[in-house]
């Protein structure tokens, strides 16, 4: 199929919605699920310590925020197919009847940035998909 | 289903989904801090600031803000029986008290088996020097106000004021010193001679507790036991504090008596009175000093006793 039809068939969201809309659901999750855990993150022994030997608050902490973070987008885009962000910019997660599996795979590496990143750069060969993207055979689109 | 209900329901799931993830954060992460303080080793700060005194501090809108010996004995007892604490910081902004109220405290700094050190912040006087002196080392600012080791009894007596109205004293009493303090008649001379009795007792047996706490000659006690307040420069010299420094210097002092450097350390918090958590909240020290004064002026006819 040429990029032109596909673009038609999917419709596939701007870039730039996509990054506000992420930038929109990255300060929510900050401020619902990072900043409660504020003091423990911010102890000068945890930050010493969180690559060497992460205290066990530290641990329940991180992987507290990790779950967190994936049940918002996974609930929300399971859920309504759209996240806060995505609602206000209007686009939608594809298909209709993507599921749990799929929603699971394409939301993996939220809050993981390093992975998100390389995850996004995937965009660079596909224009508008990222990797995790094509591998759940998902995709964000313009409502 | 029409769009808009759609939509409206897509904002229903979502800020259900939000307020959700908020509580939960919330409440994980304010347990993990609590499960993490309960078991990891610390040292503790206990306050105590104010006059102290054995009356409850039940935060009552007018009540002035004094250090509770209930609220402080809870706060050491804790401390002693929480084995995850290693030391423990006293830090006293006190002019002192009541006698058995700064009797109880100090007998319960004393019987805590473990390592403890008196920060004498601003003033650590009189009662409240007494219970810094049943602590292991005592640390005070070059210029805190310390000592004043001696008694006081005191209270308002009208009586004149009686005769310029014409109200005249009467009371019946089965013993001759039973009304003995009454705000309403002179005292006699038999009775000044009688209250100074007991208050040389006190006397006594404070200069003798702070003598045996702190290892110290009694007679070089009661040298500088006559009511004088000293600098902290001038308590180091006469060796009635250890060390001069602040609460950093105090916590380095205590992370030293017990090993350990890398230690968290935590204040226990001493019950506030409305009035004190409004005048926290806002200019503090502004209005702090009228307040204090004001809501210390002592209009109660018995006598009272203050070390």
């Amino acid at each position: 199929m040429k990029e032109a039809d596909k673009l038609l068939r999917y419709n596939y969201a701007p870039l730039w919605k996509r990054i506000f809309a992420y930038i929109i659901d990255i300060s929510l999750v900050n401020l619902i699920v990072i900043v409660p855990f504020k003091t423990i993150i911010a102890k000068p022994e945890n930050s010493k310590q969180i690559l060497l030997t992460p205290s066990i608050d530290l641990i329940i902490a991180i992987l507290t925020i990790i779950l967190l973070i994936l049940i918002y987008f996974i609930y929300t885009e399971y859920k309504v197919k759209q996240t806060l962000g995505k609602l206000l910019f209007n686009l939608k997660v594809m298909p209709d009847n993507a599921n749990l599996k799929q929603i699971i795979t394409r939301n993996i590496t939220k809050p993981f940035s390093i992975l998100l990143i390389l995850d996004t750069l995937y965009m660079v060969k596909t224009q508008n998909l990222r990797y995790t993207e094509v591998i759940s055979k998902t995709w964000v689109s313009s409502k | 289903m029409g769009k808009q209900q759609i939509k409206d329901g897509n904002w229903k799931t979502i800020f259900g989904t939000i307020i959700t993830i908020w509580i939960v954060a919330s409440i994980i992460a304010s347990s993990v801090s609590e499960l993490k303080q309960a078991v990891s080793e610390k040292i503790v700060i206990i306050p105590i600031v104010g006059p102290l005194t054995i009356s409850e501090n039940d935060g009552g809108i007018l009540q002035s803000g004094t250090a509770s010996t209930s609220d402080i004995l809870d706060n050491i007892k804790k401390a002693k029986d929480d084995s995850s604490v290693k030391a423990v910081i006293f830090e006293i902004n006190s002019p002192g008290g009541t006698v058995v109220a700064s009797e109880e405290i100090a007998n319960a700094v004393k019987n805590l088996d473990k390592p403890n050190i008196a920060l004498i912040r601003e003033v650590g006087a009189s009662g409240a020097y007494w219970v810094a002196s049943a602590s292991d080392k005592i640390v005070a600012s070059p210029m805190s106000i310390t000592g004043s080791i001696g008694v006081i009894s005191s209270y308002l007596e009208f009586s004149k004021l009686f005769d310029k109205y014409g109200i005249t004293y009467q009371q019946l009493t089965s013993g001759e010193y039973k009304d003995v303090g009454t705000p309403y008649k002179e005292l006699s001379v038999k009775e000044k001679d009688y209250l100074q009795k007991k208050l040389d007792i006190i006397y006594d047996y404070f200069i003798s507790e702070v003598s045996k706490n702190r290892n110290m000659d009694r007679e070089k006690v009661k040298e500088m036991a006559d009511g004088k307040f000293y600098l902290g420069t001038e308590a180091k010299d006469l060796g009635l504090i250890d060390y001069l420094g602040d609460r950093e210097f105090a916590v380095n002092l205590t992370k030293q008596m017990i090993n350990k450097t890398d230690i968290e350390v935590i204040t226990y918090k001493q019950k506030l009175t409305f009035l004190e958590q409004l005048t926290r909240m806002s200019s503090y020290y502004a209005g702090k000093g009228i307040g204090e004064t004001l809501l210390n002026f002592n209009m109660n006819k018995e006598i009272k006793i203050n070390a």
